[in-house]
């Protein structure tokens, strides 16, 4: 039997069948597109995850007071967000938290570069008649430039000689005052100050430098009336020196200084490799927990397409038996189905894929990161059509090799 | 080894045998295993017009179907031409029937979903002839079963004789040699029916195909030059012609 007319058959078949195939069709575009809008979730948030952590530097290593309270706390050192601020939103008691003393004492390990000493708290500020809570963050001017995670956009950045001038994050600006700020004058807890400058945005989804305004030290020690306690360091690495090693050195240093052991250790420090460990670790338990709906909804897709060809088939048992009589070999008979099921199995696929980006964009909309490659809508073309071909395969098979008389009885 | 019973020293008054049924039996499985055929061995020579008859579950269907190879025996063998159906490939039996063997079933089993034209042209794009031929031996096929202004309608627009008379179209349009007929004119009218066994009797005589057919009809069954007559799955007598009055009395 010629190709084109086996082609004919299967299109004839599917045809008069309208509702049938449209039903398997349909089952395989739901298998298909769950198939990928799972997947893509997984993607979507191991790219924001990546992003995120892209935003870390590998050369920044954070100092935080605290125990292991400090450490579930994980990324205290987020470029010196509200999570350095501890003392307010944990309450720790002040025998354990970091004096400017022993910050200065650090300077002198080796391998830092830069170590920024930051006061930081939540506070009250005021932009014409707007007041928002913000974090601020009081930051030595000579070290901001490399302790910020972000780099200045507009105006410059603190200067030895500032006392009341402030940074801002990018948020700040275009969220929560929405208007141009530089130059324009701020009130922090009814001081007033000058925005000499607009950091980039950082990137970091969590709250990070772009909700936060930062001030220089001396002024925020006044301000916040803490003279004698750090709310976190934050040490830029010798671009010669292992970033962990430094922080060994540091740790030991820090340790013996507060005369604490490494099981009694009170503070935490981390770098961009224990961060990242962190968040990966994270982001592996995501992607198991996804991988496995993604396989589950694999197999209930699957079964979906498997169902609908099967019944096709079954459907069709006293067609087959027609062909064979009418001397079909088994060949023809699989071959038309091959054909039947890989249609129906691609169109499936197609609309699946289409389907699958809709849902995206749904997800997006509710705010689940989600990203479909081409690699995604191959996996889902491919997986219809071998499921599909094998589902079709196996029984027309079983059609084909029983006795043509058996095939026509079935009803 | 088949050629023993598969060829037969050439008797020169009598057409070649072209098909050979030697002690076959057919036992269905099932919960109870069922005999429906016990040691039948038939001869058929080319051009015969055979019928086949006997009461209901005797065995007609299952003999019928062995001979147009839609089904293989338990025991025995079937030879086709000389050749043993068992020792054959699933694809030659196919070819087989494709070629030789044309099948009318009781039931029609026509394609729903092809018109009448594309049914009859179903046996010749399975052998891959091409559309133009196909289309024009399938138009003749059917003005010679007296249907060429039915050849566009689908097998829901015909009446049973039709449909049935579309069914012979289909079987002969491979030219085969061997017709087989599963009651024919079962469930049809009595001029129907005749309509139909005219057809049957006019393709034997003009193009010396081999046909047998099985029927209830007796009147029908005495149109043949030899009835087969079945009882419970065995061969009860297999009379030509010119005997059958004797048997009759
Ligand atoms: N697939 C099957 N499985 C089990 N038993 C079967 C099967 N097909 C037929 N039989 C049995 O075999 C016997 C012969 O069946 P067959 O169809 O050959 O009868 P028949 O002579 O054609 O009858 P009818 O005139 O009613 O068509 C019957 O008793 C039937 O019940
Ligand atoms: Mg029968």
């Amino acid at each position: 039997m010629k190709n084109i007319d086996i082609l004919e058959l299967s299109l004839n078949s599917l045809q008069h069948r309208k509702l049938r195939s449209w039903l398997a069709i349909l089952g395989i575009v739901i298998g298909v597109a769950s198939v990928i809008s799972l997947i893509s979730i997984s993607v979507g948030m191991n790219e924001n995850i990546k992003s995120t952590m892209s935003g870390i530097g590998a050369d920044v290593i954070t100092i935080g007071s605290g125990g292991e309270r400090a450490g579930s706390m994980g990324p205290s050192g987020f470029g010196g967000g509200p999570g350095a601020d501890g003392r307010s939103s944990f309450g720790w008691t002040s025998s354990s938290e970091i004096t400017f003393n022993e910050a200065d004492n650090l300077r002198s390990v080796q391998g830092v570069s830069e170590l920024d000493a930051r006061v930081s708290s939540n506070a009250v500020v005021r932009y014409r008649n707007m007041n928002k809570s913000l974090s601020v963050v009081g930051v030595e001017a000579a070290a901001f430039p490399k302790s910020s995670s972000s780099t200045i956009a507009k105006g410059r950045s603190l200067g030895e000689g500032d006392t009341y001038s402030a940074v801002i994050g990018a948020s700040v600006q275009s969220d929560t005052f929405n208007d141009t700020m530089l130059n324009k004058q701020i009130n922090i807890n009814g001081v007033s100050f000058k925005v000499v400058g607009v950091l980039n945005e950082s990137g970091a989804s969590f709250s990070g430098p772009d909700n936060s305004v930062f001030i220089p030290q001396a002024t925020a020690k006044r301000l916040f009336n803490q003279t004698k306690y750090v709310s976190s360091i934050v040490v830029i690495a010798a671009s010669e020196y292992d970033p962990d090693l430094v922080a060994d050195s540091l740790a030991i240093k820090l340790r013996s200084l507060r005369h604490v052991t490494n099981s009694t250790q009170d503070f935490t420090i981390s770098t961009a490799t224990t961060l990242q460990s962190t968040i990966s670790s994270v982001s592996d338990t995501l992607a198991i927990f996804l991988g496995a709906i993604a396989g589950i909804s694999l197999i209930v897709g699957g079964i979906g397409v498997a169902n609908a060809m099967f019944t096709s088939v079954l459907e069709q048992t006293k067609f087959i038996g027609l062909m064979k009589s009418l001397g079909a070999r088994n060949s023809v008979v699989m071959k038309l189905f091959v054909l039947e099921a890989s249609m129906v199995g691609f169109t499936g696929g197609i609309l699946g894929v289409l389907l699958s980006f809709l849902g995206s964009i749904l997800l997006g909309a509710f705010g689940l990161p989600s990203k479909i490659t081409l690699e995604l809508v191959l996996l889902g073309l491919g997986f219809s059509v071998i499921v599909g071909v094998i589902s079709g395969l196996l029984p027309a098979k079983n059609a084909a090799s029983i006795e043509p008389v058996e095939a026509l009885r079935y009803e | 080894m088949n050629e023993q019973y598969g060829r037969e020293p050439e008797n020169k008054n009598e057409p070649k045998i072209i098909m050979r049924l030697v002690d076959v039996s057919k036992i269905y499985g099932g919960t109870v295993p069922f005999k429906a055929l016990d040691g039948v061995s038939i001869d058929i020579r080319k051009g015969e017009l055979i019928s086949i008859v006997g009461r209901s579950g005797s065995g007609k269907s299952t003999l019928l179907n062995l001979l147009g190879c839609l089904d293989k025996p338990t025991m025995g063998e079937v030879y086709i031409k000389g050749n043993a159906i068992s020792k054959m490939s699933d694809d030659r039996i196919a070819d087989l029937r494709r070629d030789e063997l044309g099948f009318v079933f009781q039931s029609f089993n026509l394609a729903p979903t092809l018109n009448a034209k594309d049914n009859v042209e179903l046996p010749m794009a399975i052998k891959g002839l091409a559309k133009k031929e196909r289309e024009i031996a399938a138009l003749k096929t059917l003005e010679s079963v007296g249907l060429a202004d039915k050849a566009e309608n689908f097998p829901s627009q015909l009446s049973g004789g039709e449909k049935q008379r579309v069914a012979i179209a289909r079987a002969i349009s491979n030219k085969p040699c061997i017709l087989l007929a599963d009651e024919p004119t079962g469930n049809l009218d009595t001029k129907s029916s005749r309509a139909i066994i005219e057809n049957l009797e006019a393709l034997c005589r003009d193009n010396g195909i081999t046909v047998i057919i099985v029927t209830h009809d007796q009147a029908l069954a005495e149109e043949a030059d030899r009835v087969i007559r079945i009882t419970d799955g065995r061969i009860e007598s297999d009379v030509k012609r010119k005997n059958l009055k004797k048997v009759k009395k």
